[in-house]
């Protein structure tokens, strides 16, 4: 089987943003993505996910290189400033290039 | 009777187990269902009491209440912008919180009241969500002049009328008045008969997230934390000389002086979040969850009950 190359673009952000991340990535070159609730502690101090308000999200996209960079420049530049977000990519092999 | 209502010893064992740091850890999800329920509840008894008696004249009232949602948003921007020097934003955001109203306080007095056989208005909860909307609105406004664009225009009113609070506690209403208090019989054991056990639940839960945020306020120095003890108690006044101008009893005079002293930590912060976001939540949220709530649940609430009844006998 042959393995093809993608980047994966994570976003942990508060729970706040997510209705914004979502309507944003609606916009994307994307095939889909995944949100999951998190809970952790960073620059903005601890956020244990206790209530809906104090919690974070993890979402995930794989993509292809350009799109990824686009994203993450994006999703930063409209969010960082203000809300508790980070964002790093990462290589990821998939199977069925098709899809991604 | 013991003088402290068993919901406030809740409430200090969930500050104690918080700060102690024991392992108690409510999900997420449960403390979601818990709100759901208690507005539910509210929104309910509300209903089926309305649907008892004809609806009196409530325009003036409600008005009158909506109005003093927005003095005190700007009494407390005044307060924080030109007395504490605290930044635009924050001010804004701050004062939206104590123009606003908690739906937990409101069930803490509703608990107090009953345990010891005072009757108030069975419209309080439409004031509750009267009292949603103003603040948000007029800190918004604040914190941002007259530069509300389009799309921000439709977040905002999304945030007022689709939030948590007010679906749940106008869908409460209208399903209490709807079914009225035949139709909802069968359900009161479940909404009425458990309001107290998950009010406790709540209180547990609002004592740990309380001790979290104590630690938030203690370097922002003293200035916000006498804010965060003044302000509900000028809205305490404010609501307990309110109350018999607008012609309620002691009781809902009480609720309504309770309702006026409390800060959201549930609209306001989420609609802050998205409408304000320069705006840093720890101070607000540090200043409502910190300190006003348990000031308004321990010492606030007997308070305002006692402000209340001698107004009362003043003023009408």
């Amino acid at each position: 089987m042959k393995a093809h190359h993608r980047k994966l673009v994570t976003l942990i952000a508060e729970s706040a943003l997510e209705p914004s991340i979502v309507h944003k990535l609606s916009t994307q070159p994307i095939s889909g993505y995944t949100i999951t609730d998190a809970r952790g502690t960073g620059a903005r101090g601890s956020r244990p996910g206790t209530t809906a308000e104090t919690g974070n999200i993890r979402c995930e996209v794989v993509c292809r290189e350009e799109v990824a960079r686009q994203i993450a420049e994006e999703f930063l530049e409209e969010f960082g400033r203000n809300y508790a977000l980070v964002v790093y990519v990462g290589d990821v092999t998939v199977l069925r290039a098709d899809k991604f | 009777m013991s003088a402290i209502d068993p919901v406030v010893m809740f409430f200090a064992l969930g500050i104690f187990a918080g700060i102690a740091r024991a392992d108690i850890k409510l999900p997420a999800a449960l403390y979601e269902s818990i709100s759901l329920f208690l507005l539910l509840s509210i929104g309910l008894k509300g209903g089926i009491e309305l649907a008892r008696q004809s609806s009196s004249e409530l325009l003036f009232p409600l008005i009158s209440v909506m109005l003093a949602g927005v003095a005190q948003t700007v009494l407390g921007y005044g307060l924080l912008r030109f007395v504490l020097r605290v930044a635009t934003a924050d001010a804004a955001a701050i004062a939206a919180h104590y123009g606003s109203v908690s739906v937990g306080t409101y069930a803490v007095v509703s608990s107090y009241l009953t345990n010891r056989h005072v009757a108030y208005e069975p419209h309080m909860p439409v004031f509750v969500v009267a009292l949603e909307i103003p603040a948000i609105i007029v800190g918004v406004l604040l914190a941002k002049g007259r530069s509300l664009g389009g799309s921000n225009t439709k977040s905002l009113l999304h945030e007022l009328f689709l939030g948590k609070g007010v679906v749940l506690l106008v869908g409460g209403l209208l399903i209490g008045w709807a079914a009225g208090p035949k139709g909802m019989a069968p359900y009161l054991g479940f909404f009425v008969g458990g309001f107290k056990g998950v009010l406790a639940l709540f209180l547990l839960e609002m004592g740990l997230l309380c001790a979290g945020r104590i630690s938030d306020l203690r370097s922002k120095g003293v200035g916000l934390l006498l804010f965060a003890i003044l302000m509900p108690l000028l809205g305490g006044l404010m609501g307990a000389t309110l109350g018999p101008v607008i012609g309620l009893s002691i009781g809902g005079t009480a609720v309504l002086a309770t309702l006026l002293a409390s800060a959201s930590y549930i609209a306001v912060p989420a609609a802050m979040r998205m409408m304000v976001p320069e705006a840093n939540p720890t101070l607000s949220l540090g200043a409502a969850l910190g300190v006003t709530f348990p000031f308004n649940v321990t010492l606030g609430i007997p308070l305002y009950v006692k402000l209340s009844t001698y107004l009362h006998g003043v003023l009408s």
